[in-house]
């Protein structure tokens, strides 16, 4: 294939018909030189079969981050290359720098580094890298076809990590968790309802925690003490169906969700408790259970990633059947969705009873600001639209009052948060059961 | 995806060309085939023959005569004399026969239909052709002589004959002409359509043809519909004539010969004409080189402006190829927060829920005031009025009319009432003065 260059040769011969005799014979000689350096130049060029491109196959970055990754081309032909390339990420990926020019020498490699700065959370893939082979005169290049280039294309992922603003919550969280644990001493003993050990009594003691039994083995009076339970069970369930995909000010639902999960998750892998993960609509999307703890939290950060919103129905009969299934211990079951009527009437209720019988329950919702701020009409110059929109949701604010009561009524606990606080509360009502022991 | 793209281009690309050959194809299945034993035949009634013009003629006393062979009808005309050689086909016709032509005596006129560049070079006539139209058109006569005066617009331009080398009767646009070479009279005719029986009726070809063919006593009429074969020995004769007779392709070789079949017709014709002919005769038939357009510059431009456009053309190319396709990807859902809210808000505006929406923000304020006030949630409306109304010192029934009363149906009285309702609830939960709307909506 022919560069500008040559078309720019063409342009220089185009005074000479012109000025000397002869013009066909000299338009044919301009255009027949041309040609012959073009192909002159395609054979000099080095062979696209030449070049040989390493890449790291996989690497991890959060949301709202940057990162690059770094492509190595190598020559392995005979002949000097003049390289031209670009590396295509799928465009959520933000990738800024990705064409680049090089000139290699025989079996010179070369180090190449694209920025990512990746838009959504997610697995953001390297496409193809398209390569270009020119000529040492510049008029003409050697480049295969797409398929060729997807072939040789170093395949490679990038992980984006969702966006986690609770992480500046997370000391906070921390330290009230250590309060229950007894780690910090404002509080004497720590407090719970596992036993944890006998120790001889020392002034100061609660004496209703004198274990006689104990101390009748003895010869001193000896103390039980207690330390929060250990190796619960916490099932983060992320709803990521039609009602995740509506937008709380700029970020879908689902992100709220993602980030009050993983907060919790944090938490409770510090308690020493353990956290599965279940992601479903229609099917499920995401599991996450067993293993160690140490491996358990990149697991459920990564699998929360390739999160995404579906405009279909949730189906919480997998996620019913799923818990129900478990032969397991009482877990805390912590629903991520949104206090929507339809799919909770219709979807959880039915088999909430059997839930709430088996699990405690907390239903976690962002509550969007904008149904509440609808509802208001200004003071003064109200249109006759605006009252029809706020009679619109008054009726849903109503009816997200009626679910919650109904919710509770069986058992569940609520937490309907607007989005600055959302995580926040969901990680105390965690704290709370903990503390009071009814994990 | 990407045979689909591939498609997008190809479809209407590919329509275009089906409906340019289609019509192309029905063109020449239309076009009338000289093969055809019906054509122009003297003695066929279908709608290419002729003889509806064949009748004429004997209804108005010429004689026509019918030949199928062409030695029989040059030789019948050479010894009739005064006759009119009405050749048909001329493009069946023999070379060595249309050459022998020439050779007629003078009062023979030869009428040849419609015929091509070949035939014209072997009956040796430097006559450049024209054409061919689409269809024949039926110009104005633009000339004097009997028969298109008497017939008007006749469709006769198809082809168009370039006689100016000649001393020649030109008319209908060239369509028709009439010259003498040597020593025959020739007329060349654009298109057979004047003699068709299915066009005879259109313009005034049927006068046309009448006039053109009734000019003399009798008509030898050379009815041919397949290709002759040469003539055994008889073609040599004419040879040694043939130096004396106008040969275009000699010619093409030297502009000064243009001229010579007769020495005093030479000064009509403006020796640029006889450049034009030689440049058409060495083009062999190339339309762009015989253009005035072509002739106003000189060749260094033309070429100048191709190496100009293969430039661009490269550029072009060079430009067009890309590093990489462009990579497409799944947009995430969005969905707007408070959509179904909104929604649900236009179906009242639509459907002219006054009413029902106002009574909705109604029962909600209720609600509100009742918990406000410590009140069970299931008090009755008018134990709130008297709530507010002793928050408020308003008359309890302005109030009851307020939480719970209807309205006009106008969307004033709507906003109105609305406005009022949730200002008076804003007033009572301490969230806003009085002084504003609730003043205002008291009037009502």
């Amino acid at each position: 294939m022919i560069t500008r260059r040559f078309a720019l040769l063409l342009a220089l011969g185009v005074p000479l018909p012109a000025l000397l005799p002869g013009p066909w014979l000299l338009t044919a000689a301009v255009l027949g030189l041309a040609v012959l350096a073009a192909g002159l130049d395609v054979l000099a060029a080095a062979p696209l079969t030449g070049v040989t491109l390493r890449r790291a196959g996989e690497a991890t970055v959060w949301l709202g981050e940057t990162t690059t990754m770094p492509l190595t081309v190598g020559n392995g032909s005979r002949r000097p290359m003049w390289l031209r390339l670009r590396d295509r990420w799928v465009p959520s990926a933000g990738a800024d720098n990705t064409e680049h020019r090089l000139n290699l020498m025989p079996g010179e490699e070369q180090e190449l580094t694209t920025t990512l700065t990746p838009t959504r959370h997610g697995d953001r893939r390297a496409v193809r890298v398209t390569l270009r082979s020119y000529g040492p005169l510049g008029l003409a290049y050697r480049q295969r076809r797409q398929k060729w280039n997807d072939a040789v294309t170093p395949g490679s992922t990038l992980r984006v990590l969702p966006r986690f603003p609770s992480r500046r919550l997370l000391p906070e969280k921390l330290a009230k968790l250590r309060i229950f644990d007894g780690a910090v001493v404002t509080r004497g003993r720590g407090q719970g309802t596992e036993f944890d050990v006998l120790r001889e009594y020392v002034i100061g003691d609660d004496v209703r925690s004198i274990d006689w039994r104990a101390s009748a083995r003895t010869h001193d009076v000896v103390v039980r003490t207690w330390r929060p339970e250990r190796d619960r069970r916490l099932i983060c369930v992320l709803d990521t169906g039609r009602t995740s995909a509506a937008r709380i000010g700029d970020e879908p639902r689902l992100d709220a969700a993602i980030d009050a999960a993983l907060l919790l998750a944090v938490l409770a892998a510090k308690a020493d408790d353990r956290v599965d993960l279940l992601a479903l609509d229609t099917a499920v999307r995401a599991k996450v259970e067993g293993g160690g703890h140490r491996t358990k939290l990149p697991r459920l950060i990564s699998s929360m990633a390739a999160l995404e919103p579906a405009l279909v129905e949730t189906d919480f009969g997998l996620a019913a059947g799923d818990l129900l299934r478990r032969d397991h211990k009482r877990s805390l079951v912590v629903i991520f969705t949104a206090l929507d009527a339809a799919p909770i009437v219709e979807g959880l209720l039915p088999m909430l009873s059997r839930l709430t019988t088996r699990h405690r329950v907390v239903l976690a919702s962002v509550r969007d600001p904008e149904t509440a701020q609808l509802a208001e009409l200004p003071p003064e110059g109200a249109t006759a639209a605006d009252v029809h929109v706020a009679a619109a949701a008054e009726l849903a604010l109503a009816e997200r009052g009626r679910v919650r009561a109904l919710l509770e009524q069986q058992g569940v606990l609520v937490v309907d948060e607007l989005r600055e606080h959302f995580a926040s509360k969901v990680a105390d009502v965690y704290l709370m059961l903990k503390a009071a022991g009814r994990l | 995806m990407k045979s689909r793209r591939w498609l997008r281009f190809a479809l209407p690309l590919g329509f275009v060309a089906a409906l340019a050959t289609m019509t192309g194809v029905a063109h020449v299945v239309q076009q009338p085939d000289p093969t055809d034993a019906s054509f122009l035949s003297p003695t066929s009634t279908e709608g290419d023959g002729a003889r509806l013009l064949a009748d004429a003629l004997t209804s108005d006393g010429v004689q026509v005569t019918v030949r199928s062979s062409s030695a029989e009808a040059i030789t019948e005309a050479a010894a009739a004399g005064s006759v009119t050689l009405f050749v048909t086909t001329p493009g069946l016709v023999h070379p060595d026969y249309l050459e022998r032509l020439a050779t007629l005596p003078e009062q023979v006129r030869v009428v040849l239909v419609a015929p091509g560049q070949d035939e014209l070079a072997a009956a040796g006539l430097s006559v450049p052709v024209g054409g061919p139209r689409w269809t024949a058109t039926a110009p104005q006569p633009g000339c004097a002589t009997d028969f298109a005066n008497a017939a008007g617009p006749a469709a006769v331009q198809r082809w168009r004959y370039d006689v100016s080398a000649y001393d020649a009767v030109r008319c209908y646009g060239d369509g028709l002409v009439e010259f003498r070479s040597s020593q025959v009279a020739m007329t060349l005719v654009g298109a057979a359509d004047p003699f068709r029986n299915d066009r005879s009726d259109e313009h005034g070809n049927r006068t046309l043809a009448r006039g053109l063919l009734g000019r003399s006593p009798a008509v030898i009429w050379l009815d041919l519909h397949e290709r002759e074969p040469a003539p055994d020995d008889s073609g040599r004769p004419t040879e040694p004539e043939q130096p004396e007779q106008p040969d275009p392709d000699p010619d093409g070789d030297d502009p000064d010969d243009s001229g010579d079949p007769s020495g005093d017709e030479e000064p009509t014709g403006e020796p640029q004409d006889g450049g034009e002919a030689d440049q058409s005769a060495q083009g062999g038939g190339n339309g762009v080189s015989d253009s005035p357009l072509a002739r106003a510059f000189p060749p260094a431009v033309w070429a100048t402006l191709a190496l100009l456009a293969l430039a661009a053309l490269a550029l072009a190319a060079a430009s067009a190829r890309r590093l990489g396709a462009p990579v497409a990807e799944p947009l995430p859902v969005r969905v707007r927060a408070a959509e179904t809210v909104r929604g649900l808000g236009g179906l009242y505006r639509r459907a002219g829920a006054r009413s029902t929406s106002l009574a909705t923000l109604q029962g909600a304020a209720r609600v509100r005031l009742a918990e406000h006030y410590g009140l069970p949630a299931d008090v009755s409306a008018d134990e709130v009025a008297e709530r507010v109304a002793a928050t408020v010192g308003q008359p309890v029934l302005d109030v009851r009319h307020m939480l719970s009363g209807g309205i006009e149906d106008s969307d004033e009285e709507l906003a109105r009432a609305a406005t009022t309702l949730q200002n008076l609830v804003r007033f009572v939960t301490g969230q806003q003065n009085w002084q504003q709307a609730p003043d205002e909506g008291n009037v009502t």
